[in-house]
Protein backbone atom coordinates (compact mmCIF):
# COMPACT_ATOMS: atom_id res chain seq x y z
CA UNK A 1 0.00 0.00 0.00
CA UNK A 2 1.31 3.16 -1.22
CA UNK A 3 1.69 6.40 1.37
CA UNK A 4 -1.03 8.31 1.01
CA UNK A 5 -0.43 11.62 -1.15
CA UNK A 6 -3.22 14.14 1.14
CA UNK A 7 -3.42 17.56 0.57
CA UNK A 8 -2.97 19.57 3.05
CA UNK A 9 -6.10 20.66 5.56
CA UNK A 10 -6.30 24.39 4.50
CA UNK A 11 -6.31 25.90 8.35
CA UNK A 12 -3.50 25.57 10.55
CA UNK A 13 -5.58 26.41 13.97
CA UNK A 14 -8.04 28.68 12.96
CA UNK A 15 -11.22 27.73 11.21
CA UNK A 16 -12.06 29.92 8.18
CA UNK A 17 -15.33 29.36 6.79
CA UNK A 18 -15.62 33.51 5.62
CA UNK A 19 -14.09 32.40 1.79
CA UNK A 20 -17.01 29.91 1.18
CA UNK A 21 -19.40 30.52 -1.00
CA UNK A 22 -22.90 28.26 0.20
CA UNK A 23 -24.30 25.57 -2.35
CA UNK A 24 -26.01 27.34 -5.02
CA UNK A 25 -29.29 26.20 -5.49
CA UNK A 26 -29.21 25.39 -8.92
CA UNK A 27 -26.06 22.99 -8.07
CA UNK A 28 -28.24 21.37 -5.77
CA UNK A 29 -31.27 20.71 -8.04
CA UNK A 30 -28.54 19.41 -10.80
CA UNK A 31 -27.24 17.05 -7.81
CA UNK A 32 -31.00 16.07 -7.21
CA UNK A 33 -31.67 15.03 -11.06
CA UNK A 34 -28.66 13.40 -11.14
CA UNK A 35 -29.81 11.44 -8.32
CA UNK A 36 -33.21 10.52 -9.80
CA UNK A 37 -31.77 8.39 -13.03
CA UNK A 38 -28.28 7.04 -11.46
CA UNK A 39 -29.66 4.28 -9.84
CA UNK A 40 -31.51 1.15 -11.58
CA UNK A 41 -34.93 2.20 -10.01
CA UNK A 42 -34.82 5.41 -11.22
CA UNK A 43 -33.88 4.47 -14.36
CA UNK A 44 -35.93 2.08 -15.21
CA UNK A 45 -38.75 4.27 -13.90
CA UNK A 46 -38.31 6.54 -17.21
CA UNK A 47 -37.41 3.98 -19.53
CA UNK A 48 -40.81 1.62 -18.69
CA UNK A 49 -42.54 5.07 -19.03
CA UNK A 50 -41.05 5.56 -22.30
CA UNK A 51 -41.47 2.43 -23.60
CA UNK A 52 -45.37 1.84 -21.98
CA UNK A 53 -46.02 5.20 -24.28
CA UNK A 54 -44.58 4.34 -27.46
CA UNK A 55 -46.00 0.62 -27.48
CA UNK A 56 -49.70 2.18 -26.26
CA UNK A 57 -49.26 4.83 -29.05
CA UNK A 58 -47.90 2.05 -31.55
CA UNK A 59 -51.18 -0.17 -30.63
CA UNK A 60 -53.50 2.27 -30.83
CA UNK A 61 -52.09 3.41 -34.64
CA UNK A 62 -52.55 -0.33 -35.95
CA UNK A 63 -56.30 -0.49 -34.31
CA UNK A 64 -57.29 2.64 -36.18
CA UNK A 65 -55.70 1.68 -39.20
CA UNK A 66 -57.20 -1.55 -39.29
CA UNK A 67 -60.76 -0.47 -38.14
CA UNK A 68 -60.39 2.36 -40.46
CA UNK A 69 -60.54 5.01 -37.66
CA UNK A 70 -59.60 8.58 -37.89
CA UNK A 71 -57.15 9.96 -35.15
CA UNK A 72 -56.43 13.24 -33.28
CA UNK A 73 -52.84 14.21 -32.35
CA UNK A 74 -54.43 15.07 -29.01
CA UNK A 75 -55.62 11.29 -28.78
CA UNK A 76 -52.33 10.06 -28.62
CA UNK A 77 -51.14 13.01 -26.02
CA UNK A 78 -54.21 11.43 -23.97
CA UNK A 79 -52.78 8.05 -23.80
CA UNK A 80 -49.60 9.47 -22.80
CA UNK A 81 -51.44 10.88 -20.17
CA UNK A 82 -52.87 8.20 -18.68
CA UNK A 83 -49.28 6.28 -18.83
CA UNK A 84 -47.49 9.34 -17.29
CA UNK A 85 -50.69 9.98 -14.81
CA UNK A 86 -49.17 6.60 -12.87
CA UNK A 87 -45.68 7.00 -13.44
CA UNK A 88 -44.88 10.40 -12.72
CA UNK A 89 -46.38 10.41 -9.40
CA UNK A 90 -43.79 7.45 -8.48
CA UNK A 91 -41.20 9.27 -9.72
CA UNK A 92 -42.14 12.44 -7.00
CA UNK A 93 -42.49 9.71 -4.46
CA UNK A 94 -39.05 8.29 -5.01
CA UNK A 95 -37.21 11.40 -5.42
CA UNK A 96 -38.02 11.72 -1.35
CA UNK A 97 -38.29 7.91 0.00
CA UNK A 98 -35.68 6.40 -1.33
CA UNK A 99 -32.79 8.77 0.20
CA UNK A 100 -34.93 7.69 3.47
CA UNK A 101 -35.06 4.06 2.85
CA UNK A 102 -31.41 3.60 1.70
CA UNK A 103 -30.09 6.12 4.48
CA UNK A 104 -28.55 8.35 1.73
CA UNK A 105 -29.89 11.25 3.51
CA UNK A 106 -27.33 11.50 6.04
CA UNK A 107 -24.38 12.51 3.47
CA UNK A 108 -27.07 14.72 1.67
CA UNK A 109 -27.80 16.43 5.15
CA UNK A 110 -24.45 16.82 6.14
CA UNK A 111 -23.62 18.46 2.75
CA UNK A 112 -26.38 20.77 2.83
CA UNK A 113 -27.66 20.75 6.34
CA UNK A 114 -30.44 23.46 5.47
CA UNK A 115 -33.10 21.29 5.00
CA UNK A 116 -35.47 23.24 3.01
CA UNK A 117 -33.00 23.61 0.25
CA UNK A 118 -32.28 19.81 -0.10
CA UNK A 119 -36.22 19.86 -0.54
CA UNK A 120 -36.61 22.90 -3.04
CA UNK A 121 -33.92 21.12 -4.76
CA UNK A 122 -35.81 18.36 -5.12
CA UNK A 123 -39.03 19.90 -5.90
CA UNK A 124 -37.02 21.46 -8.96
CA UNK A 125 -35.26 18.31 -10.02
CA UNK A 126 -38.24 16.76 -9.94
CA UNK A 127 -40.71 19.43 -11.81
CA UNK A 128 -37.83 19.47 -15.09
CA UNK A 129 -37.94 15.65 -15.13
CA UNK A 130 -41.89 16.27 -15.25
CA UNK A 131 -41.26 18.68 -18.02
CA UNK A 132 -39.17 16.74 -19.78
CA UNK A 133 -41.18 13.78 -19.81
CA UNK A 134 -44.01 16.33 -21.46
CA UNK A 135 -42.09 17.13 -23.72
CA UNK A 136 -41.18 13.60 -25.15
CA UNK A 137 -44.56 12.17 -25.24
CA UNK A 138 -46.17 15.39 -26.91
CA UNK A 139 -42.96 14.22 -29.24
CA UNK A 140 -43.97 10.51 -29.37
CA UNK A 141 -47.67 11.82 -29.91
CA UNK A 142 -46.50 13.67 -33.01
CA UNK A 143 -44.32 10.57 -34.32
CA UNK A 144 -47.49 8.13 -34.13
CA UNK A 145 -49.67 10.97 -35.68
CA UNK A 146 -47.46 10.76 -38.82
CA UNK A 147 -46.89 7.01 -38.52
CA UNK A 148 -50.97 6.62 -38.64
CA UNK A 149 -51.48 9.57 -41.64
CA UNK A 150 -48.76 6.96 -43.17
CA UNK A 151 -51.11 3.87 -42.44
CA UNK A 152 -53.73 5.84 -44.72
CA UNK A 153 -55.90 7.01 -41.40
CA UNK A 154 -57.29 10.05 -41.05
CA UNK A 155 -55.74 12.48 -38.89
CA UNK A 156 -56.36 15.41 -37.30
CA UNK A 157 -52.61 17.32 -36.74
CA UNK A 158 -54.61 20.27 -34.72
CA UNK A 159 -52.03 20.59 -31.41
CA UNK A 160 -53.99 22.72 -29.19
CA UNK A 161 -51.72 24.74 -26.99
CA UNK A 162 -54.54 25.44 -24.23
CA UNK A 163 -54.79 21.68 -23.71
CA UNK A 164 -51.33 20.86 -24.34
CA UNK A 165 -50.25 23.69 -20.93
CA UNK A 166 -53.68 21.84 -19.58
CA UNK A 167 -51.73 18.62 -19.98
CA UNK A 168 -48.61 19.95 -18.59
CA UNK A 169 -49.97 21.17 -15.52
CA UNK A 170 -52.14 18.40 -14.63
CA UNK A 171 -48.87 15.56 -15.02
CA UNK A 172 -46.67 18.21 -13.30
CA UNK A 173 -49.90 18.48 -10.34
CA UNK A 174 -50.08 14.54 -10.55
CA UNK A 175 -46.14 14.21 -9.71
CA UNK A 176 -46.31 17.04 -6.97
CA UNK A 177 -49.00 14.88 -4.95
CA UNK A 178 -46.71 11.80 -5.53
CA UNK A 179 -43.88 14.29 -4.01
CA UNK A 180 -46.27 15.70 -1.34
CA UNK A 181 -47.29 11.74 0.08
CA UNK A 182 -43.17 11.39 -0.18
CA UNK A 183 -42.72 13.81 2.43
CA UNK A 184 -45.77 12.25 4.18
CA UNK A 185 -44.72 8.52 4.89
CA UNK A 186 -41.15 8.67 4.07
CA UNK A 187 -41.25 4.89 2.23
CA UNK A 188 -41.50 4.04 -1.00
CA UNK A 189 -43.84 1.20 -0.67
CA UNK A 190 -46.22 3.28 1.64
CA UNK A 191 -46.30 6.26 -0.17
CA UNK A 192 -46.75 4.55 -3.57
CA UNK A 193 -50.17 2.20 -1.87
CA UNK A 194 -51.25 5.56 -0.38
CA UNK A 195 -51.37 7.61 -4.09
CA UNK A 196 -53.19 4.98 -5.83
CA UNK A 197 -55.20 4.43 -3.06
CA UNK A 198 -55.94 8.35 -2.97
CA UNK A 199 -55.75 7.82 -7.37
CA UNK A 200 -58.55 5.03 -7.38
CA UNK A 201 -60.31 4.59 -4.43
CA UNK A 202 -61.17 8.11 -3.28
CA UNK A 203 -63.11 8.81 -6.35
CA UNK A 204 -65.28 5.98 -5.66
CA UNK A 205 -65.63 6.15 -2.49
CA UNK A 206 -66.29 9.92 -2.96
CA UNK A 207 -68.64 8.98 -5.49
CA UNK A 208 -70.82 6.55 -3.95
CA UNK A 209 -70.92 8.34 -0.95
CA UNK A 210 -72.70 10.90 -2.93
CA UNK A 211 -75.33 8.57 -4.42
CA UNK A 212 -75.82 7.60 -0.96
CA UNK A 213 -75.87 10.91 0.84
CA UNK A 214 -77.84 13.46 -1.07
CA UNK A 215 -76.47 16.58 0.64
CA UNK A 216 -72.67 14.80 -0.16
CA UNK A 217 -72.97 15.52 -3.60
CA UNK A 218 -72.54 19.13 -3.19
CA UNK A 219 -69.60 18.67 -0.79
CA UNK A 220 -67.89 16.43 -3.13
CA UNK A 221 -66.87 18.97 -5.63
CA UNK A 222 -65.00 20.50 -3.08
CA UNK A 223 -62.70 17.76 -2.23
CA UNK A 224 -62.21 15.87 -5.17
CA UNK A 225 -58.96 16.94 -6.03
CA UNK A 226 -58.80 14.56 -9.74
CA UNK A 227 -62.32 15.04 -10.50
CA UNK A 228 -61.79 19.40 -10.14
CA UNK A 229 -59.16 18.56 -12.53
CA UNK A 230 -60.99 17.04 -14.97
CA UNK A 231 -61.36 19.97 -17.73
CA UNK A 232 -57.98 20.07 -17.90
CA UNK A 233 -57.17 16.19 -18.07
CA UNK A 234 -59.70 14.29 -20.14
CA UNK A 235 -59.47 15.34 -23.80
CA UNK A 236 -62.55 12.95 -24.63
CA UNK A 237 -65.40 15.91 -23.46
CA UNK A 238 -67.12 18.57 -24.86
CA UNK A 239 -65.67 21.38 -26.18
CA UNK A 240 -67.30 23.02 -23.60
CA UNK A 241 -66.65 21.83 -20.52
CA UNK A 242 -62.82 21.49 -21.61
CA UNK A 243 -60.35 24.14 -21.11
CA UNK A 244 -59.26 26.25 -18.45
CA UNK A 245 -62.37 28.42 -18.84
CA UNK A 246 -64.42 25.15 -17.55
CA UNK A 247 -62.46 24.81 -14.58
CA UNK A 248 -64.10 25.49 -11.15
CA UNK A 249 -61.01 27.13 -9.83
CA UNK A 250 -62.96 27.33 -6.30
CA UNK A 251 -63.25 23.58 -6.27
CA UNK A 252 -59.73 23.37 -7.19
CA UNK A 253 -58.06 25.45 -4.85
CA UNK A 254 -60.11 23.44 -2.06
CA UNK A 255 -59.48 20.14 -3.13
CA UNK A 256 -55.75 20.53 -3.88
CA UNK A 257 -55.01 22.54 -0.66
CA UNK A 258 -57.07 18.81 0.67
CA UNK A 259 -54.94 16.95 -1.17
CA UNK A 260 -52.13 18.40 -2.13
CA UNK A 261 -51.24 21.69 0.01
CA UNK A 262 -51.81 20.00 3.46
CA UNK A 263 -49.95 16.44 2.91
CA UNK A 264 -47.01 18.67 1.44
CA UNK A 265 -47.02 21.12 4.36
CA UNK A 266 -46.86 18.90 6.86
CA UNK A 267 -44.67 16.33 5.38
CA UNK A 268 -42.05 18.67 4.74
CA UNK A 269 -42.80 19.81 8.59
CA UNK A 270 -41.78 16.45 9.32
CA UNK A 271 -38.71 16.26 6.94
CA UNK A 272 -37.55 19.52 8.46
CA UNK A 273 -37.47 18.21 12.31
CA UNK A 274 -37.14 14.61 11.34
CA UNK A 275 -34.34 12.81 13.38
CA UNK A 276 -32.17 11.31 10.16
CA UNK A 277 -31.12 8.03 11.74
CA UNK B 1 -11.84 23.11 16.80
CA UNK B 2 -14.98 20.67 17.49
CA UNK B 3 -16.16 21.55 21.57
CA UNK B 4 -19.22 19.04 22.95
CA UNK B 5 -20.36 21.51 25.55
CA UNK B 6 -22.95 20.08 27.94
CA UNK B 7 -24.28 17.77 25.96
CA UNK B 8 -27.78 16.20 26.97
CA UNK B 9 -30.00 14.30 24.46
CA UNK B 10 -33.20 12.44 25.73
CA UNK B 11 -34.90 9.18 24.15
CA UNK B 12 -38.13 9.34 26.00
CA UNK B 13 -37.00 8.88 29.74
CA UNK B 14 -33.49 7.45 28.44
CA UNK B 15 -30.57 9.35 28.68
CA UNK B 16 -28.56 8.66 25.88
CA UNK B 17 -26.41 11.51 26.49
CA UNK B 18 -25.92 12.99 29.86
CA UNK B 19 -24.13 16.67 30.16
CA UNK B 20 -21.10 15.49 27.98
CA UNK B 21 -18.04 18.27 27.37
CA UNK B 22 -15.16 17.46 25.67
CA UNK B 23 -12.99 18.87 22.80
CA UNK B 24 -11.10 18.12 19.65
CA UNK B 25 -8.06 20.19 19.22
CA UNK B 26 -6.86 20.99 15.58
CA UNK B 27 -3.19 18.83 15.02
CA UNK B 28 -4.33 15.87 16.71
CA UNK B 29 -6.49 12.38 16.59
CA UNK B 30 -8.91 12.46 19.71
CA UNK B 31 -10.37 8.98 20.78
CA UNK B 32 -14.03 8.91 21.37
CA UNK B 33 -14.05 5.35 23.58
CA UNK B 34 -16.77 3.81 24.84
CA UNK B 35 -18.82 0.72 24.69
CA UNK B 36 -21.76 0.57 22.37
CA UNK B 37 -24.83 1.68 23.44
CA UNK B 38 -23.27 4.71 25.58
CA UNK B 39 -23.49 7.70 23.75
CA UNK B 40 -20.80 8.21 21.27
CA UNK B 41 -22.59 7.92 17.84
CA UNK B 42 -25.40 10.34 19.52
CA UNK B 43 -22.90 12.89 20.07
CA UNK B 44 -21.76 12.51 16.49
CA UNK B 45 -25.03 12.86 15.49
CA UNK B 46 -25.96 16.43 17.08
CA UNK B 47 -22.34 17.47 15.71
CA UNK B 48 -23.50 16.53 12.25
CA UNK B 49 -26.70 18.54 12.72
CA UNK B 50 -28.93 15.11 12.31
CA UNK B 51 -30.18 15.16 15.82
CA UNK B 52 -31.40 17.58 17.82
CA UNK B 53 -30.00 18.26 21.14
CA UNK B 54 -32.02 18.93 24.16
CA UNK B 55 -29.33 20.75 26.09
CA UNK B 56 -25.93 21.65 25.35
CA UNK B 57 -24.60 22.35 21.97
CA UNK B 58 -21.75 20.51 19.51
CA UNK B 59 -20.10 22.99 17.57
CA UNK B 60 -17.14 22.71 14.89
CA UNK B 61 -14.81 25.94 15.16
CA UNK B 62 -18.04 28.10 17.07
CA UNK B 63 -20.24 26.63 14.72
CA UNK B 64 -23.18 24.76 14.84
CA UNK B 65 -23.16 22.59 10.82
CA UNK B 66 -26.03 24.44 9.57
CA UNK B 67 -23.88 27.57 10.16
CA UNK B 68 -21.26 26.29 7.61
CA UNK B 69 -21.82 27.26 4.03
CA UNK B 70 -21.15 24.23 1.79
CA UNK B 71 -19.91 22.15 4.91
CA UNK B 72 -18.60 19.25 2.97
CA UNK B 73 -15.29 21.90 2.59
CA UNK B 74 -14.79 22.31 6.15
CA UNK B 75 -15.64 19.17 8.13
CA UNK B 76 -15.61 15.24 6.55
CA UNK B 77 -18.11 13.30 8.64
CA UNK B 78 -18.22 9.59 8.17
CA UNK B 79 -21.39 8.24 10.26
CA UNK B 80 -22.28 4.66 8.72
CA UNK B 81 -20.42 3.58 5.93
CA UNK B 82 -23.21 1.41 4.98
CA UNK B 83 -25.43 4.46 4.64
CA UNK B 84 -24.83 4.37 0.64
CA UNK B 85 -27.41 3.75 -1.86
CA UNK B 86 -26.83 -0.15 -2.42
CA UNK B 87 -27.88 0.36 -5.84
CA UNK B 88 -25.12 3.49 -6.65
CA UNK B 89 -21.43 2.67 -8.06
CA UNK B 90 -18.77 3.60 -5.26
CA UNK B 91 -17.91 6.60 -7.98
CA UNK B 92 -20.97 7.64 -8.21
CA UNK B 93 -21.51 7.96 -4.95
CA UNK B 94 -18.51 10.15 -4.92
CA UNK B 95 -19.53 11.76 -7.88
CA UNK B 96 -22.70 13.30 -6.14
CA UNK B 97 -20.91 14.89 -2.97
CA UNK B 98 -18.13 16.23 -5.41
CA UNK B 99 -20.75 17.63 -7.72
CA UNK B 100 -22.62 19.11 -4.14
CA UNK B 101 -19.63 20.77 -2.75
CA UNK B 102 -18.74 22.01 -6.48
CA UNK B 103 -15.82 20.50 -6.86
CA UNK B 104 -14.17 18.47 -10.27
CA UNK B 105 -14.92 15.14 -10.88
CA UNK B 106 -10.93 14.55 -11.18
CA UNK B 107 -11.17 14.66 -7.19
CA UNK B 108 -13.24 12.18 -7.53
CA UNK B 109 -10.29 9.57 -9.04
CA UNK B 110 -7.63 11.17 -6.44
CA UNK B 111 -9.66 10.01 -3.49
CA UNK B 112 -10.52 6.53 -4.94
CA UNK B 113 -6.69 5.96 -5.26
CA UNK B 114 -6.39 7.45 -1.73
CA UNK B 115 -8.11 5.06 -0.18
CA UNK B 116 -7.08 2.28 -2.44
CA UNK B 117 -10.27 1.62 -4.40
CA UNK B 118 -9.44 0.09 -8.04
CA UNK B 119 -10.87 1.28 -11.16
CA UNK B 120 -12.90 -1.86 -11.01
CA UNK B 121 -13.73 -1.80 -7.61
CA UNK B 122 -15.31 1.75 -8.38
CA UNK B 123 -17.44 0.50 -10.83
CA UNK B 124 -19.38 -2.01 -8.79
CA UNK B 125 -22.40 -1.24 -6.85
CA UNK B 126 -21.77 -0.62 -3.29
CA UNK B 127 -24.14 -3.43 -2.74
CA UNK B 128 -21.78 -5.73 -3.83
CA UNK B 129 -18.85 -4.14 -1.47
CA UNK B 130 -17.59 -5.77 1.74
CA UNK B 131 -17.84 -3.61 5.11
CA UNK B 132 -13.80 -2.94 5.15
CA UNK B 133 -14.30 -1.66 1.32
CA UNK B 134 -17.59 0.52 2.49
CA UNK B 135 -15.57 2.30 4.91
CA UNK B 136 -12.48 3.20 2.35
CA UNK B 137 -15.63 4.43 0.53
CA UNK B 138 -16.86 6.07 3.41
CA UNK B 139 -13.27 7.60 4.14
CA UNK B 140 -12.69 8.79 0.76
CA UNK B 141 -16.75 10.64 1.02
CA UNK B 142 -15.35 12.22 4.31
CA UNK B 143 -12.22 13.88 2.54
CA UNK B 144 -13.11 14.63 -0.44
CA UNK B 145 -13.72 18.59 0.59
CA UNK B 146 -10.50 18.40 1.52
CA UNK B 147 -12.07 19.79 5.16
CA UNK B 148 -9.98 20.93 8.28
CA UNK B 149 -11.96 18.38 10.30
CA UNK B 150 -12.97 15.29 10.38
CA UNK B 151 -15.46 12.93 12.47
CA UNK B 152 -15.46 9.46 12.03
CA UNK B 153 -17.65 7.31 14.09
CA UNK B 154 -16.27 3.93 14.08
CA UNK B 155 -14.28 3.97 11.41
CA UNK B 156 -12.20 1.00 11.87
CA UNK B 157 -15.04 -1.53 12.05
CA UNK B 158 -14.88 -4.04 8.77
CA UNK B 159 -11.07 -3.32 8.03
CA UNK B 160 -8.43 -5.90 8.01
CA UNK B 161 -5.37 -5.54 10.18
CA UNK B 162 -3.58 -3.99 7.00
CA UNK B 163 -6.89 -1.66 6.59
CA UNK B 164 -6.42 -0.29 10.26
CA UNK B 165 -2.88 0.13 9.42
CA UNK B 166 -3.57 2.30 6.97
CA UNK B 167 -6.05 4.53 8.48
CA UNK B 168 -4.07 4.51 11.06
CA UNK B 169 -0.84 6.61 9.27
CA UNK B 170 -4.04 8.22 7.58
CA UNK B 171 -5.54 9.95 10.51
CA UNK B 172 -2.08 10.40 11.49
CA UNK B 173 -0.43 12.72 8.55
CA UNK B 174 -3.92 14.30 8.38
CA UNK B 175 -3.47 15.59 11.52
CA UNK B 176 0.27 16.00 11.56
CA UNK B 177 -1.21 18.75 8.86
CA UNK B 178 -3.01 20.54 11.05
CA UNK B 179 -6.61 18.76 10.81
CA UNK B 180 -8.50 17.64 13.91
CA UNK B 181 -9.60 14.83 13.96
CA UNK B 182 -12.73 12.43 16.32
CA UNK B 183 -13.01 8.82 15.65
CA UNK B 184 -15.16 6.70 17.67
CA UNK B 185 -14.15 3.50 19.02
CA UNK B 186 -15.64 0.79 21.11
CA UNK B 187 -12.26 -0.92 21.26
CA UNK B 188 -9.54 0.53 23.15
CA UNK B 189 -6.59 -0.92 21.35
CA UNK B 190 -7.66 0.27 18.31
CA UNK B 191 -7.83 4.31 19.79
CA UNK B 192 -4.66 3.81 22.12
CA UNK B 193 -2.47 3.16 19.02
CA UNK B 194 -3.90 6.56 17.33
CA UNK B 195 -5.50 8.58 19.47
CA UNK B 196 -3.48 11.58 21.29
CA UNK B 197 -5.98 12.73 23.36
CA UNK B 198 -8.86 10.45 24.65
CA UNK B 199 -12.52 11.11 26.10
CA UNK B 200 -13.93 7.85 28.03
CA UNK B 201 -17.75 7.70 27.79
CA UNK B 202 -19.80 4.99 29.39
CA UNK B 203 -23.71 5.32 29.94
CA UNK B 204 -23.86 8.99 28.37
CA UNK B 205 -21.21 10.45 30.42
CA UNK B 206 -17.96 10.98 30.15
CA UNK B 207 -16.23 9.04 32.65
CA UNK B 208 -12.67 9.85 32.00
CA UNK B 209 -10.73 12.56 29.41
CA UNK B 210 -6.94 13.75 28.82
CA UNK B 211 -4.15 13.35 26.73
CA UNK B 212 -3.41 9.58 26.43
CA UNK B 213 0.52 10.26 29.05
CA UNK B 214 -2.43 11.39 31.43
CA UNK B 215 -4.37 8.98 31.10
CA UNK B 216 -1.80 5.77 31.13
CA UNK B 217 -0.62 7.83 34.44
CA UNK B 218 -3.66 7.49 36.01
CA UNK B 219 -3.48 3.79 35.39
CA UNK B 220 -0.63 3.40 37.81
CA UNK B 221 2.87 2.01 38.02
CA UNK B 222 3.48 -2.14 37.44
CA UNK B 223 6.31 -3.19 39.61
CA UNK B 224 8.40 -6.38 40.01
CA UNK B 225 10.73 -6.45 42.52
CA UNK B 226 12.98 -9.25 44.67
CA UNK B 227 10.37 -9.29 47.43
CA UNK B 228 7.17 -8.38 45.84
CA UNK B 229 5.33 -9.44 49.41
CA UNK B 230 7.11 -7.13 51.50
CA UNK B 231 7.35 -3.89 48.57
CA UNK B 232 3.43 -4.55 48.82
CA UNK B 233 3.34 -4.17 52.63
CA UNK B 234 5.53 -1.38 52.27
CA UNK B 235 3.35 0.66 49.88
CA UNK B 236 0.06 0.21 51.79
CA UNK B 237 1.55 1.37 54.61
CA UNK B 238 3.15 4.98 52.28
CA UNK B 239 -0.66 4.92 51.53
CA UNK B 240 -0.27 3.51 47.82
CA UNK B 241 -3.11 1.32 46.54
CA UNK B 242 -1.71 -2.08 45.27
CA UNK B 243 -2.94 -4.96 43.53
CA UNK B 244 -1.02 -7.94 42.09
CA UNK B 245 -0.64 -8.09 38.30
CA UNK B 246 0.95 -11.02 36.28
CA UNK B 247 4.35 -11.52 37.62
CA UNK B 248 4.49 -7.85 40.07
CA UNK B 249 2.03 -5.53 41.13
CA UNK B 250 0.58 -2.60 40.03
CA UNK B 251 0.87 0.43 42.51
CA UNK B 252 -1.58 2.88 41.75
CA UNK B 253 1.08 5.86 42.44
CA UNK B 254 4.38 7.38 40.02
CA UNK B 255 7.00 5.55 39.64
CA UNK B 256 9.50 7.59 41.46
CA UNK B 257 7.04 7.12 44.94
CA UNK B 258 7.41 3.62 44.14
CA UNK B 259 10.96 3.59 43.67
CA UNK B 260 11.56 5.18 46.52
CA UNK B 261 9.08 3.75 48.78
CA UNK B 262 11.62 0.19 47.00
CA UNK B 263 15.03 1.67 48.29
CA UNK B 264 13.45 2.70 51.85
CA UNK B 265 12.70 -0.67 52.22
CA UNK B 266 15.93 -2.03 51.52
CA UNK B 267 14.20 -4.04 48.01
CA UNK B 268 16.07 -4.49 44.34
CA UNK B 269 13.82 -3.87 41.44
CA UNK B 270 13.54 -6.10 38.67
CA UNK B 271 10.61 -4.30 36.58
CA UNK B 272 9.60 -0.61 36.99
CA UNK B 273 7.31 1.19 34.65
CA UNK B 274 3.90 2.52 33.60
CA UNK B 275 1.50 0.07 34.30
CA UNK B 276 0.64 0.46 29.96
CA UNK B 277 -1.49 -0.71 27.60
CA UNK B 278 -3.22 -3.64 30.30
CA UNK B 279 -3.39 -0.77 32.88
CA UNK B 280 -5.16 1.66 30.28
CA UNK B 281 -7.41 -1.60 29.85
CA UNK B 282 -7.72 -2.17 33.41
CA UNK B 283 -8.81 1.10 33.27
CA UNK B 284 -11.04 1.05 30.28
CA UNK B 285 -12.91 -2.17 31.98
CA UNK B 286 -13.40 -0.14 35.49
CA UNK B 287 -14.28 2.96 33.91
CA UNK B 288 -17.30 1.50 32.06
CA UNK B 289 -17.85 -1.67 33.64
CA UNK B 290 -21.46 -1.08 35.30
CA UNK B 291 -21.94 0.30 31.85
CA UNK B 292 -20.94 -3.09 30.19
CA UNK B 293 -23.83 -5.47 29.11
CA UNK B 294 -21.58 -8.34 29.95
CA UNK B 295 -21.69 -7.10 33.60
CA UNK B 296 -25.16 -6.03 34.06
CA UNK B 297 -27.82 -8.23 33.05
CA UNK B 298 -30.81 -6.00 33.94
CA UNK B 299 -29.50 -3.66 31.41
CA UNK B 300 -32.59 -2.45 29.14
CA UNK B 301 -32.51 -4.35 25.96
CA UNK B 302 -33.66 -1.17 24.25
CA UNK B 303 -30.10 0.47 24.98
CA UNK B 304 -28.33 -0.56 21.25
CA UNK B 305 -30.63 1.71 19.46
CA UNK B 306 -29.31 4.46 20.50
CA UNK B 307 -25.91 3.16 19.63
Amino acid sequence: MTTPTLAPPVATGGFDISGTAPVPLGRLARVELRKLVDTRSGRWLLIIQALLIVVASAIVVIVAAVNDESMRLMDFTGLAGAVMGILLPVMGIMAITSEWSQRTNMATFTLEPRRSRVVAAKLIASVAAAIVSVVLAIAVGYLATGAAAALGVDVNWNADLEMLAAFTLVQVLGLLTGFALGTLILNTPGAIVCFFAYFTLVPVILAVAGELMGWFESVRPWIDFADAQLPLSDFGQDADELGFAAMHWGHFTVSGLIWFVLPLGAGIARMLRAEVK
Amino acid sequence: MIAVERLTKRYGGFTAVDDVSFVARAGQVTGFLGPNGAGKTTTMRVLAGLTRADQGSATVGGYQLHEIPNPGRHVGILLDASAQHAGRTGREVLTLAARTMGLPDSRVDEMLALVSLDEAESRRRVRNYSLGMRQRLGIAHALLGEPQVLILDEPANGLDPAGIRWMRGLLRGYAERGGAVLLSSHLLHEVEQIADEMAVIGRGQIVASGTKAELLAAAGTFVHSADDARLAAALSSAGVTVTPSGTGLVADAEAAQVGEAALAAGIALVELRPSGTSGLEDLFLELTADTQRDAATAAPTNEGAFA
